[in-house]
């Protein structure tokens, strides 16, 4: 809607139109004039030569018959008294000069030249002159010639004043046509004009509940108004039911929202109060398991060992899945104390706590130091354990596990990344290794309760920060975590 | 139009009596006068175009041209009347001797001979319808009606309307205009 510098209104194009129209009418008709009147001015200084010439000829005759100059010029002198006619040249038939008239300031009079023989008077117009030469006929025979010269002087005068009234007349009509246009431009473009400026309005502030005020009168314009108006009655409406939809939709998932984290809240605290309720019987088992490995050999025979060994690995497990499910259960609910957590040497307490529990192992441990953030420490080493505990347990396959500890730019934040040359995963399921218990390795392949890494995002995201996890098949593994300061 | 060889014929002659009549210097002075004859004879045809006739000479089978006294100019008349006037009633001309001649004559060219006797040949044409011409001086005084005159070497011609008027023969104003001298108005304007 934006106007371009070839912008041109219609009032204004209505205006020039007209303008154009009745200057080149104005223009045609002067023109045609001017050339009717050169024309008819013409015709009329001819007849009016013809009639002097025949007066001339019937005064002159006896004259010319008798040879007598004096009578004829003084015959001629009566000229004078013609305005359009500037010298004239009597001579007798033979050719011979007998008068001639020439008004004062007047070019020579006229030679008296040879013509047809049949016509009795010849004319010759020379720029602004005309000069005819009639046969001046006495009782049927030829007695004499009378040449006269007109001149169109008056004619091109009265042409100069006629431009210059015309040229007036025009003014004062392309002047009228303007101030008529005006009137029509009113009529016309006006509506037009509201027109263009409603929809640039509406376009610009995408407000449709604008109308264009229309007038009585019953035109096409009235019609464009009405339609006009009636499309953004339509939008509007349109607008309105879209708009309560939403609503409604809002509503809906609000609704559905709040039932499913009532719900969840519900399996939470279900699955929190059944970890913990299962704790203490599962530490009285572990002891019992424990002390009936330990017992002595007579005691218990060889199958009896071997049973009681699977039921403290079992026991085992089933500790870990209820300690995890805790940490799960703690992620969400605990309230985070924010201080300033070292987690470098947090991973190295962590290094030593699983060399220990397989010192057979081989794991190189690349820690950089010094990488600290502020949050909950807490809940800071469980994130850290899980994700050193995962790199632990994947890369337990390799030959030479290495294990990275650093910190790693990441779109100009502060990454804290944690990665292993292990087994690595599918990159097309890395959405879904943070749900829990969703695994995307087999318990035989690996051993895991698919709960840690939902707890390490869960944490993460309750401090404010993202996680996110790249790999490719056989070339490990990398975990990214940013916490914000604040 | 008129012979060269003709004119150069007549020119001596006619000087001759010109100069008898008229006056010498004049006609020693230029050389073109003794055209003079043919001129008049031209104006002789010439003035029936601008004079109307009673009825009967009108009607007549010719109109006549006569010549009283010695003819100088008719030679220069039978030229004249072929050939200028062949669209209009045929012109004939003719010297006259007795009054008994004059019957049927429109015009009557008083001969420079009659000089001496004008006065009794203008009784004797009195009350009779004819155009009474002459060269010869005082001929409007006595009575005659169109006299030519020489002026500037130009054969020119008075009128005595007076005279005229007391004829059956009407003179056109085209006439009038170009005579040298006019004796008297139109008809009715005189006594």
């Amino acid at each position: 809607m934006r106007r371009s510098a070839g912008y041109t209104s219609i009032a204004s194009k209505l205006t020039r139109m007209s303008v154009l129209v009745g200057a080149t009418a104005l223009l045609l008709a002067f023109v045609s004039f001017l050339a009717l009147y050169i024309m008819s001015s013409r015709q009329e200084l001819l007849r009016s030569l013809h009639t002097q010439a025949q007066i001339l000829g019937a005064n002159t005759s006896s004259a010319l018959l008798f040879d007598d100059a004096a009578s004829a010029e003084s015959t001629l002198e009566a000229l004078s008294n013609s305005p359009n006619i500037e010298a004239a040249t009597l001579a007798k038939a033979d050719g011979e000069v007998l008068a001639t008239y020439r008004r004062p300031g007047a070019a020579p009079p006229p030679k008296v030249r040879p013509w047809s023989e049949d016509a009795s008077s010849h004319t010759w117009t020379r720029r602004q002159k005309v000069v005819l030469a009639h046969k001046i006929i006495f009782n049927g025979r030829m007695v004499g010639i009378i040449v006269i010269r007109g001149e169109m002087t008056a004619v091109w005068q009265h042409v100069a004043l006629y431009s210059l009234i015309s040229a007036g007349i025009m003014v004062f009509c392309l002047l009228l046509s303007v101030a008529l246009t005006s009137r029509l431009r009113q009529l016309l473009a006006a509506p037009v004009t509201r027109l263009s400026e409603a929809a640039r309005a509406v376009s610009l502030k995408k407000d449709y509940s604008i109308r264009v005020p229309r007038e009585d009168r019953q035109d096409e314009f009235s019609d464009l108004i009405d339609a006009f108006n009636e499309m953004l009655q339509q939008i509007e409406e349109r607008d309105q039911a879209v708009r309560e939809a939403r609503n409604i939709l809002e509503e809906r998932v609000a609704e559905r929202t709040a039932e499913l984290q009532e719900a969840n809240q519900e399996l939470e605290a279900f699955a929190y109060s059944v970890a913990h309720d299962l704790r203490n019987p599962l530490e009285g088992l572990t002891n019992a398991a424990y002390l009936l490995e330990s017992a002595p050999a007579e005691q218990l025979n060889g199958d009896a060992r071997e049973m009681a060994g699977l039921v403290g690995v079992t026991v085992k497990r089933l500790t870990n899945v209820v300690t995890d499910l805790l940490d799960l259960s703690r992620a969400r609910n605990v309230a985070i104390h924010r201080e300033p957590v070292d987690l470098s040497v947090m991973a190295e307490k962590i290094e030593t706590e699983l060399r220990a529990t397989e010192p057979g192992r081989h794991v190189e441990f690349a820690i950089e130091p010094g990488l600290k953030v502020i949050a909950d420490s807490g809940l800071m080493y469980i994130v850290l354990y899980n994700l050193i505990c995962n790199a632990w347990k994947y890369s337990s396959r390799v030959e030479k596990a290495k294990i990275e500890v650093t910190a790693v730019r990441m779109n100009g934040q502060r990454a804290i990344c944690v990665s292993d040359n292990g087994a690595g995963f599918d990159p097309q399921f890395a959405g879904r290794l943070f749900r829990p218990f969703q695994r995307l390795h087999t318990q035989e392949e690996f051993s895991g309760t698919g709960i840690g890494l939902a707890t390490v995002e869960r944490i993460i995201h309750r401090h404010g920060g993202s996680i996110r996890a790249s790999s490719k098949p056989g070339e490990g593994a990398q975990f990214c975590f940013v916490i914000p300061d604040q | 139009m008129m012979g060269t060889a003709w004119l150069r014929r007549a020119v001596l002659p006619g000087c001759i009596v010109w100069v008898a009549t008229v006056g010498l210097p004049k006609c020693v002075a230029t050389a073109r006068t003794p055209t003079q004859y043919e001129v008049e004879a031209a104006y002789l045809v010439r003035f029936t175009e601008f004079l109307r006739f009673p009825p009967e000479i009108r009607s007549a089978p010719s109109l006549d041209i006569c010549v009283w006294g010695e003819d100088p100019l008719e030679r220069a008349l039978k030229n004249l009347h072929d050939s200028e006037a062949a669209s209009r009633q045929p012109i004939r001309t003719r010297s006259t001797q007795t009054v008994k001649d004059l019957q049927g004559c429109a015009i009557v060219y008083v001969s420079d001979s009659e000089r001496a006797q004008m006065e009794q040949d203008l009784k004797l044409l009195e009350g009779k319808d004819l155009l009474t011409v002459s060269g010869i001086p005082g001929f409007l005084e006595h009575g005659g009606m169109i006299q030519f005159l020489l002026e500037q070497d130009h054969v020119r011609f008075a009128i005595n309307m007076n005279a005229v008027n007391r004829t059956r023969i009407a003179v056109s104003s085209e006439l009038i205009k170009v005579a040298r001298n006019v004796v008297g108005g139109p008809k009715g304007s005189t006594p």
